[in-house]
């Protein structure tokens, strides 16, 4: 043992430069994996927050002081309930913007809730004021929206209801531990129960929290039922966010970022081990003289398996300890703003010991197994060979002619003569180049085209649309054609839309014989044209017997264009033909679309005109265009992608940076060694070259020749692969949100990065072999 | 007899941890053209860095090297790359072949460096390798051939653009008697053709192949044997007693 401990010593102390690459390397790969495993923690730590908080699992919106108490009897005579959280709502609000000196930011579908006093439905607080601090007129908001719209406390909320105009104060900032509120685009304020009474006028709304035992989809639709069945004609008075659709809402994030992280982290997981792999097995193999030596005077295969395994553990431990320690000042500057969005989840950034000591032995265990199967193969030489020869027998025959090749400068036929007899090296190299390349462009252009479609509401949405005209007064259907009538007669806007949402809808699923809680989008419009609906396959509908269904939802129905199905929508139950799918992110794809001649007046007040404005009209020739049409009694809010979406992308382009910022470092490290081994085996030929009478710039140009070719072949073939495969990749990631046909855009400024890291490489060493060429002798370079 | 190669007051330094090792002492030697002179002595009397030093192999600490009245220590790499390339050649005891070439090619590559006309080369490569008997060999890599067959590509090598000296250090050192025997005297043909020779070996036999002997002990020259002056056939023992006379 003692021999094989000064055997390690003098293996580290003799490949001194070859030790600290190696190292170098080992720590950038630690570093990655540290981060990534951080990464998820911080996903993980999201989940356990919103799934295991204690949090009404159902909310029911209720209208009118008797159907709160139907529900509310309903649910205390009701077993599997645990908990019922009642508390004072409202949310009968035409318009709502936050105002930052000129600035206004409208917040969409806003409601203002009591803060809860029991142990349900907490808040936990942030910055500004606690819930027990609130005075009347200041309200409290989301942690994670504030920092989407850059909102903050000190700032004021003007909202527009049927009894005037009223300014409220953004007193705290606070973690809505109910459900996720960035994952869907309800924007609630936490007020003061007589702030939220203030508002009231006639009926008083609230909102019914509902905590189960043992939550199943099943029981929660029994009990959803039988609340429908007991408020009887009072049921047009509430709206439910099930449990189910919180569920999935809350999943959505999850599931985006989930696939996304996956993605990533399979490909450094593919690269880092490649990476390691190859680089041991090089540097042994390039060990195998000296390894012939060892076997030649009496060591066993066991005993020099050892010596590597031992070597490389130390080395690796060490480099581990020290990524493991520079991931964590890094996390804070390459994560920072992902360290910031887990505080938005509420999840803390202490470090999880346990956590990076498991990522350290994990680490230790693959390169320690690799160690093994390198050297155990290696160590099999035959004494005899390895020692006449100096290096591994190389029996390939010569394919490339040197004679043959008069023409061509004698440096690239060297040089492709040592690429055909080095296949091993090369193809390493290639590999290497390809796994680097792919992931880079793989990566950037997944966010490239996230951030090139953010705004794209015709995708996301499902239909072109540029804003929506909200009247500051109730319309009745009268002045609501007359206000269409009037959109339509601009020569800007090329088309209208009154869109209703039904959250309440259902649709029957045959295959598990039970209705399915969905959402359906109902649409009146006079010309479909100038809207561009989406179809994927089939047509829009006609007439009111015929539906179109979103993609994700005709595929768990099992259902084909041309079949019939049956939908619970507007209070109704129809039996619909399916003419069409298309595709949206609404509800993750599991929505349904209804064409209306008109819709109800019941409807009417919760229903949007939607407008879609010429090609090339600005924003605020827009504003302009519905001042002239309707003066002050009508606003116009420009329609975003929803803010879920917004964040994901955002979070998705600073992950997606990051990584490849830490992976171009780590390319960068390893090509280096990978090229400095290729160097060191190198050398005795260039000293032979030397010898001959070669000089410096032909012998620095055949390593030129060579590593640009390797260059190129990675780079042509990693490119082409992720060219090929992103396409595909983010429609499945897409096709989670709903998108299943979406408009890849490959970033051709990755390919150029690709190119400029690993050639920067090739003269990197090139530099490096100049200066191994041109101060040392032939006769040092001939000496081993 | 024309001078061809001359070193004046040729030191050679090593230094290592702070300690300095004198590998050549103040040598001055004079080659004259046609000559066939094998630089004898004990290991580690500097023989080697001799001829690495003539060579412009490797570089020196003192004195002055000539190769044809042309000063070659201090010059710039370029001159030197030329020098290498046109005026030398160089067989290293351990071959050194390039292992990704075949023979043929290993023996064109001086050549293509040198001259622009690539067929003249294929020809003269084609007839040294045809001299040195491995004609059927020509297109194997050097993994594929024997020692004594590699050396022999390596002496064409050395040979392929007709140098004013030819370098030889303990070219049959790494050969069984019979391949070494053949290889020294093929050198021996081209000295007789008029090739100037320079051969470092610790072998009488091989020595007895030279006209002059000059035996190195410690870095410097400790004498020097003409052996044209003995027209014997023993020239072995003539080595032999001037060795022992010297302290060998």
């Amino acid at each position: 043992m003692r021999t094989i401990l000064l055997m390690v010593r003098a293996n580290i102390k003799s490949k001194i430069l070859q030790s600290i690459a190696l190292a170098a390397v080992f720590i950038a790969v630690s570093i990655l994996f540290f981060l990534s495993v951080r990464l998820f923690g911080t996903v993980g730590a999201y989940e356990d927050m919103y799934i295991e908080s204690k949090t009404s699992q159902c909310l029911i919106y209720v209208e009118g002081e008797d159907s709160k108490d139907i529900i509310v009897n309903y649910l205390e005579n009701n077993e599997e309930v645990l908990n019922i959280n009642v508390l004072s709502n409202f949310n009968n609000i035409i318009e709502s913007n936050i105002v930052q000196g000129d600035e206004l930011i409208s917040i969409p579908d806003a409601m203002f809730t009591e803060y809860s006093t029991s142990e349900f439905d907490q808040i936990k607080w942030v910055e500004g004021k606690t819930v027990n601090e609130l005075l009347d007129n200041e309200v409290i908001y989301s942690y994670g929206k504030s920092k989407l719209k850059n909102i903050s406390v000190g700032d004021t909320i003007v909202i527009n209801t049927e009894q005037g105009t009223r300014e409220m104060i953004i007193a705290g900032i606070g973690i809505d531990l109910t459900y996720n509120f960035d994952t869907i685009t309800l924007n609630r304020f936490w007020t003061t129960k007589s702030n939220v009474e203030s508002l009231e006028n006639g009926e008083k709304e609230y909102s019914i929290g509902i905590s189960y035992y043992n939550y199943s989809g099943e029981s929660e639709q029994v009990i959803l039922d039988e609340i429908n069945a007991v408020l009887g004609d009072k049921t047009a008075n509430i709206l439910t966010v099930s449990h189910e659709l919180i569920l999935t809402a809350n999943s959505f994030f999850q599931m985006i970022m989930g696939s996304i992280f996956t993605l990533i982290g399979v490909i450094l997981i593919f690269v880092g081990l490649f990476i390691i792999r190859s680089i041991v097995f090089n540097n042994i193999v390039a060990d195998s003289k000296k390894i012939a030596t060892l076997k030649s005077t009496g060591f066993s295969s066991k005993n020099i398996v050892s010596i590597y395994v031992l070597e490389y553990g130390v080395i690796a431990f060490l480099s581990i300890i020290i990524g493991g320690l520079v991931s964590l000042l890094l996390s804070n500057v390459v994560l920072g703003d992902l360290n910031e969005l887990s505080n938005l989840f509420g999840s803390s950034n202490s470090v999880n010991i346990i956590q990076m000591v498991s990522v350290l032995i994990v680490m230790l265990l693959v390169i320690e197994f690799t160690v093994y199967l390198a050297a155990r193969d290696v160590s099999k030489i035959n004494p005899a060979v390895a020692l006449s020869r100096g290096e591994q027998v190389n029996e390939t025959k010569s394919t490339f002619s040197l004679i043959q090749h008069k023409r061509l400068p004698i440096s690239l036929v060297l040089a492709i003569k040592d690429i055909f007899y080095n296949k091993k090296m090369i193809i390493t190299l290639i590999l290497f180049i390809v796994a680097t390349s792919f992931t880079i462009v793989t990566l950037s252009s997944a966010s490239y085209s996230l951030n090139t479609q953010k705004d794209n509401n015709e995708l996301w949405l499902g239909y072109d649309i540029d804003a929506k005209v909200v009247s500051s007064t109730p319309l009745d259907l009268e002045a609501h054609d007359n206000m269409i009538l009037e959109l339509e007669a601009s020569e800007y806007i090329e088309g209208t839309v009154t869109v209703y949402l039904d959250l309440n809808s259902q649709i029957f699923d045959d295959n598990q014989e039970k209705y399915l809680s969905s959402i359906s989008e109902v649409f009146v419009t006079e010309n479909k044209e100038p809207i561009d609906f989406s179809v994927l396959d089939g047509r829009l509908p006609d007439n009111e017997d015929e539906i179109m269904i979103a993609h994700n939802l005709l595929v768990m129905l099992k259902k084909e264009i041309g079949d019939y199905t049956t939908v619970r929508s507007l209070g109704e139950e129809k039996e619909l033909l399916i003419v069409g799918e298309y595709q949206s992110m609404a509800n993750q794809g599991t929505t349904f679309r209804l064409f209306l001649d008109e819709i109800d007046d019941e409807f009417l007040n919760t229903s949007l005109i939607k407008v879609n404005f010429v090609e090339g009209f600005s924003e605020e020739q827009m504003f302009a265009e519905v001042d002239n049409l309707f003066g002050s009694d009508v606003t116009l809010v420009i329609e975003y992608s929803n803010a879920s979406m917004v964040s994901m992308i955002d979070v998705l382009g600073l992950v997606t940076g990051g990584v490849i910022g830490i992976f171009a470092v780590i390319c960068l490290v390893v090509l280096l060694n990978l090229n400095l081994t290729n160097v060191y085996k190198e050398r005795y030929n260039y000293g032979i070259y030397k010898s001959i009478g070669m000089d410096d710039k032909k012998i620095i140009n055949i390593y030129l020749f060579k590593n640009s070719i390797i260059n190129i072949i990675g780079l042509i073939i990693g490119g082409a692969i992720a060219i090929l495969i992103v396409p595909s990749v983010m429609n499945v990631i897409t096709g989670i949100l709903g998108i299943v046909e979406f408009p890849t855009n490959i970033d051709y400024l990755s390919i150029l990065v690709s190119t400029l890291i690993v050639f920067a490489v090739t003269f990197i060493n090139a530099l490096i072999i100049k200066r191994n060429v041109s101060l040392i002798t032939p006769k040092e370079l001939l000496v081993e | 007899m024309k001078k061809i190669l001359e070193s004046k007051n040729l030191c050679k330094t090593y230094y290592s941890n702070d300690v300095e090792f004198h590998a050549l002492k103040n040598v001055d030697l004079t080659i004259n053209q046609g000559e066939f002179v094998a630089i004898m002595g004990q290991s580690g009397s500097g023989k080697s860095t001799l001829l690495y030093t003539l060579s412009g192999m490797d570089d020196i600490t003192g004195g002055e090297v000539y190769i044809k009245d042309k000063k070659v220590n201090n010059l710039k790499a370029k001159e030197i790359t030329r020098i290498r390339r046109e005026n030398i050649g160089f067989i290293f005891q351990g071959i050194n072949l390039v292992s990704n070439l075949t023979l043929k090619e290993n023996v064109v590559v001086p050549g293509y460096l040198a001259t622009k006309s690539k067929d003249i080369i294929n020809k003269r490569a084609k007839d040294l390798l045809s001299k040195m008997e491995i004609m059927d060999q020509i297109n194997k890599l050097p993994s594929q051939v024997s020692g004594g067959q590699k050396q022999r590509a390596a002496i064409a090598r050395a040979m392929i653009n007709s140098p004013d000296i030819l370098f030889a250090d303990e070219p049959t050192g790494a050969l069984n008697s019979s391949s070494g025997k053949a290889v020294l005297d093929l050198i021996k043909n081209f000295n007789e053709d008029g090739q100037t020779i320079v051969m470092v070996t610790h072998d009488i036999k091989s020595a007895s192949y030279a006209n002059r002997v000059v035996f190195l002990k410690d870095g410097r020259i400790e004498g020097e044997l003409d052996l044209k002056k003995y027209q014997t056939d023993n020239q072995e023992k003539v080595i032999f007693d001037f060795l022992s006379e010297k302290g060998w």
